[in-house]
């Protein structure tokens, strides 16, 4: 299962963006992911992978949303643009010529909902800050 | 309330550039390699076994590392054949990735091959996705495993520079049809070489190393233009 590769690169990725921001990386909440539908990515078992890895990293307290970007292809003989399909695979299903993928091998990272709390320095918790002072408003 | 972070980054950012590391250092010892992916069983030591031998016969050397979840079978059986051979056991992960080559970088430049060969874990799936620095990716489709296998795992032939049928000697007994394979390919991939081997009997193995050459040449240009 490459999943779980993938699941530790995605922490790794995120974990980077962060220190580069200085951002808390215990603030994440949500990570937004863009997954081509060539990327031969299992969403489920992508999730069930990074339950696991997560949990060892400072990342824990984070989620993923997964959207997936349809795969485009684009003949080389009479250019046009066409949706992946299971009938026609690479070639083109107007002249069968071969086609490139356009789009759909995308696995990003797009971006991150951050917890909007700020560190209590001398604790190490979180001070919900009063917009969300409610508990179990931050999912 | 959250707050939204925008982030443009490719999660495998950090697999490339370890590529990239691999293909520049293979590249200054003018080594070239060859990625070879294929379902577990389809061929690949054997194949390699008798393309080292042939290059050998030819005053060239080779190099391969092999990758598998477990046991060095697959060096142990190389190992006549080839003048350095590494086994890296992934301990269950399911394809290999650049950074598992650094160690034996200096290694490989020491041996001087003339190929690395670096024999992918049998995986139709998770080794495409990871570019290993490879000049070529070879990819193996065995007489024995079905003629549909390219339709069920596009990805893998659509990323291949060269693909090669194996086991050509038991295509009768396994009732392979070449034309229906061709078919499932050429949807998948339309202009990749196709090379019929049998490494048992030595069928097309000379035509195998033509075709890397071809490639290989084809690759050196694309790294020096000559004009």
């Amino acid at each position: 299962m490459h999943e779980a590769s993938l699941a530790r690169a995605i922490i790794a990725s995120v974990s980077e963006a962060l220190d580069e921001r200085h951002i808390d990386p215990r603030r994440v909440r949500r990570i937004h992911l863009a997954v081509g539908e060539l990327a031969q990515v299992d969403v489920e078992s992508l999730e069930f992978a990074f339950g696991f890895a997560v949990e060892e990293s400072s990342l824990r307290t984070s989620s993923l949303v997964i959207a997936s970007v349809p795969a485009v292809l684009a003949c080389t003989q009479c250019g046009s643009r066409n949706l992946y399909s299971a009938e026609f695979f690479f070639t083109c299903p107007l002249c069968q010529g071969a086609c490139v993928v356009e789009a759909g091998k995308e696995f990003d990272v797009v971006g991150l909902d951050l917890d909007d709390a700020e560190l209590d320095d001398d604790s190490g918790h979180f001070v919900r800050s009063a917009c969300c002072a409610v508990e179990g408003v931050v999912t | 309330m959250t707050e939204f972070v925008g982030l443009e980054r490719k999660i495998l950012d950090h697999a490339r550039q370890d590529a990239m590391f691999v293909r520049g250092t293979l590249e200054t010892r003018s080594v070239i390699m060859v990625n070879v992916m294929s379902a577990p069983g389809s061929g690949k030591t054997e194949l390699l076994g008798a393309v080292a031998d042939c290059l050998r016969a030819e005053g060239e050397r080779s190099a391969v590392v092999v990758g598998d979840c477990a046991t060095e079978y697959d060096a142990q059986r190389l190992l006549p054949h080839c003048d350095w051979v590494r086994q890296v056991v992934t301990d269950g992960v399911c394809h290999l990735e650049a950074r598992m080559l650094f160690p034996y970088l200096d290694e490989i430049a020491e041996a001087a091959p003339s190929y690395l060969f670096v024999e992918n874990v049998g995986n139709m799936v998770g080794p495409v996705d990871f570019d290993l620095g490879e000049d070529i990716r070879l990819v193996l489709l065995s007489t024995t495993e079905g003629e549909d296998k390219p339709a069920k795992y596009p990805a893998l032939f659509y990323a291949a520079d060269l693909v090669v049928m194996t086991k050509m000697d038991l295509a009768d007994a396994a009732g392979f049809s070449f034309t229906t394979a061709m078919g499932h390919l050429r949807k998948v991939n339309a202009s990749v070489p196709v090379v019929l081997t049998s490494a048992r009997t030595g069928v097309g193995i000379g035509q195998l190393l033509k075709e890397l050459r071809v490639l290989s040449a084809r690759r050196a240009d694309v790294m020096h233009p000559s004009g």
